[in-house]
């Protein structure tokens, strides 16, 4: 196939085995890549990492980024080449659209808009008949030069041979016309790994350093090309943060805290842009770094999910305070109307954390907090429900004596180290699971970073792997999330893990990013 | 150290709970009592022995701000001082309890039926918690002569609430552990 730009033929190759296939609202949160394909019945074969995929291999490494941006890739049955070729919808809206590659192996998607340039004498009526005779239509006027147009081609009919007609028309009425090819345009990093974590950040790749064993980690690097946490909300919920840190900033979405008069029932207090008064804490910002550090300072640290959202919810900054403040804030990171008037539902987090609660072990959960949990759970996202994640007691003692971790509806997080061990933390058949939280490093102070342990860091990592599994399955409710991060963990410790796949000190195992994403 | 017996039902659970005699908790607001912070320091108010009570949480407590007193001090303190009674749970934590509560009506009528129902039973509404309906922190009424476990349970028998909860206060921390 060739394609003229700027005068000059260019040589394309059509895959036609496969189609391009793209919902309205696909991309980001609404519609992924396996629910167009399953709502264009194009098939629901689960995903071989390293084979083609849904039945169709592209050339290149531009498919996580097409997915992410909401595209499917499907192989082109006759009813797909079909509707590809007629330009109809399939099902509920879908359109297919053909796919090529470049000589540089590229993929590309060829859809229905090009680009139009009439030589500058041409004015008025002229131009709309010029549109109507080449059965085009205007999208938009380009008014960085004169008589240049973004149009789309109407009616049926192959778009390749629609192209050619248009560009080799005799005696064309266009300076040119160039297809809008649709194709993967990332940043030019250098380096083999796009998004190298500090060497200290374990946690994302284990490479087996510091007495560590290879592979022991939250599989995140290896879950980033196919998720990053992009436009997924976490909220975490502490005593402090620094919500200055360079690291953390160009992540922050609302949140607030909440002030102390010591009986529960402080003023809440929205963040402002320069965060003047909000309670600072190491241990928050830490938290909070896990989840979603940007790894935009020097030294490159990153939290599970680098691209989310981060609600930093502060309250009881003295940590002594009530579990009704513990409620509002949950009340609030799951809808923020309930305390900041005339803010919207739809701000609401879409994971929430915490790593506050006695070190005991034993925990009353009081009515307050529970209806808080179950409002999140139950009522948050639109009433697909909010996963909420909580990290177990750091002594030995039975989760089930901690009533808040071991609410039915929170997901309870202990902590591995890195040779994949479990680390002291509360055990028993309400853990969940574990997740990498000793000696792990992340972001502390106005700038800083360094390495720390406790659950309360293998929680805001696991919270974070989460918004990597909703970015990719945004429809999923929390009940399913609770049984996709659970069902994906790797079965580490060498111990025996019962029928139902649990362990005592382990849970379900140690968290596993890159088979919760896929 | 003597004590004496509380309850309160929580989740449909009695809790019991041991208060100290000879022992209370304030704060001042702001807080000043920075001085009983340390046990060396010259104190004001003279601090009760608090030798049974959990090391680590009492140290919490002094950490923001609160003292450990006699309650014939409670009578000298000034009026932005914030007294609370002390309690020891089950598990052994340290919690103190104030005039203040949340419920949850049972027969939810809208906040101002339901603020003047409470009224008439001697509870105040400090403010409604928008993430279910009928559900309040509130304080007992000044001088209504209850304290709030007391006003709690009453609360439950005469039907008017699905639950009504003292908000303890208590130690919640990180659960973070040791730096490298």
């Amino acid at each position: 196939m060739k394609i003229r730009f700027r005068g000059v033929a260019r040589e394309f190759a059509a895959l036609d085995d496969a189609v391009a296939l793209r919902a309205p609202g696909g991309g980001r949160r609404s519609v992924t890549a396996e629910e167009t394909l399953r709502a264009a019945g194009a098939g629901a074969a689960a995903d071989d990492r390293s084979g083609p995929r849904f039945g169709v291999r592209l050339p290149g490494n531009e498919r996580p980024i097409f997915e992410r941006a909401g595209w499917a890739f499907a192989e082109a049955t006759a009813t797909l080449r079909e509707r590809s070729r007629s330009r109809a919808t399939i099902g509920n809206q879908i359109q297919a659209w053909p796919v090529i590659v470049d000589r540089g192996q590229s993929t590309l998607i060829l859809t229905d808009l090009v680009t139009v340039k009439l030589p500058d004498t041409v004015a008025g009526q002229k131009v709309d008949e010029i549109f109507r005779t080449n059965r085009l239509e205007l999208v938009r006027q380009l008014r960085f030069a004169r008589n240049l147009f973004e149009a789309r081609m109407t009616g049926a009919g192959p778009l390749d041979e629609r192209i050619a007609t248009l560009q080799d028309h005799s005696g064309s009425p266009f300076e040119f016309v160039e297809p809008a090819l649709l194709q993967a345009l990332s940043s030019r990093a250098t380096g083999a790994t796009p998004r190298a974590p500090h060497a200290s950040q374990w946690q994302h790749a284990n490479d087996g350093s510091g007495g560590g064993t290879a592979g022991a980690d939250g599989r995140t690097q290896a879950a980033w090309s196919l998720a990053t946490g992009t436009g997924v909300k976490v909220a975490f919920i502490d005593n402090g943060f620094h919500v200055g840190h360079p690291d953390l900033t160009p992540a922050l979405f609302r949140g607030g805290h909440f002030t102390d008069d010591r009986l529960g029932t402080g003023a809440f207090v929205a963040r402002g842009a320069a965060g003047i008064g909000f309670p600072v804490n190491d241990h928050g910002t830490f938290c909070l770094g896990m989840a979603g550090a940007r790894g935009s300072s020097p030294e490159r640290v990153f939290g599970a999910a680098p691209e989310c959202e981060l609600i930093p919810v502060a309250c009881i900054d003295d940590q002594i305070g009530t579990q009704a403040t513990l409620a509002r804030a949950v009340g609030y990171a799951a809808d923020p109307t309930t305390e900041e008037p005339g803010s919207a539902r739809a701000d609401g987090a879409d994971i929430i954390g915490c790593s506050l609660g006695p070190n005991s072990g034993t925990w009353t959960l009081t009515s307050v907090l529970d209806l808080a949990l179950q409002f999140a759970v139950t009522s948050g996202r639109g009433g697909k429900g909010i996963p909420v994640f909580w990290a177990v007691s750091n002594g030995t003692h039975p989760v089930a004596d901690d009533e808040v971790c071991s609410h039915p509806q929170v997901i309870a997080v202990g902590r591995s180290n890195r040779r994949d061990q479990a680390n002291g933390s509360a055990f028993g058949p309400k853990l969940a699971l574990l997740a990498p939280g000793v000696d792990v490093y992340s972001t502390v102070g106005a700038a800083g970073h360094r390495g720390w342990t406790g659950t309360s860091f293998a929680c805001p990592f696991a919270a974070g792997v989460a918004a990597l599994v909703l970015e990719r399955f945004p429809a999923m409710s929390a009940s399913e999330m609770m049984v996709k991060v659970t069902s994906t963990c790797d079965k580490v410790g060498g111990v025996a893990y019962d029928a139902s796949g649990h362990h005592g000190d382990y849970g379900y195992g140690r968290i596993n990013a890159e088979q919760a994403v896929t | 150290m003597t004590f004496r017996e509380r309850e309160y039902v929580c989740r449909g659970r009695t809790i019991r709970l041991r208060q100290p005699d000879g022992i209370v908790a304030l704060r001042d607001d702001p807080p000043v009592a920075d001085v009983h912070r340390s046990v060396s320091a010259p104190q004001s108010t003279p601090a009760a022995p608090v030798g049974e009570l959990p090391a680590e949480d009492v140290a919490a407590f002094r950490s923001a701000g609160w003292i450990f007193v006699a309650p014939a001090t409670v009578r000298s303190a000034r009026a932005a001082t914030t007294t609370a009674d002390v309690l020891i749970e089950p598990s052994g934590r340290l919690v103190l309890a104030t005039d203040r509560l949340t419920l949850k009506m049972k027969a939810a009528a809208g906040p101002i039926e339901d603020a003047s129902r409470l009224a008439a039973a001697g509870v105040e509404v400090v403010s409604p918690l928008r993430f279910a309906p009928g559900l309040y922190q509130c304080r007992v009424k000044p001088g209504h002569g209850s304290d709030v476990f007391e006003v709690s349970q009453r609360l439950l028998a005469e039907g008017l609430v699905e639950f009504a909860e003292p908000d303890l206060i208590g130690a919640i921390g990180p659960r973070g552990g040791e730096r490298r």
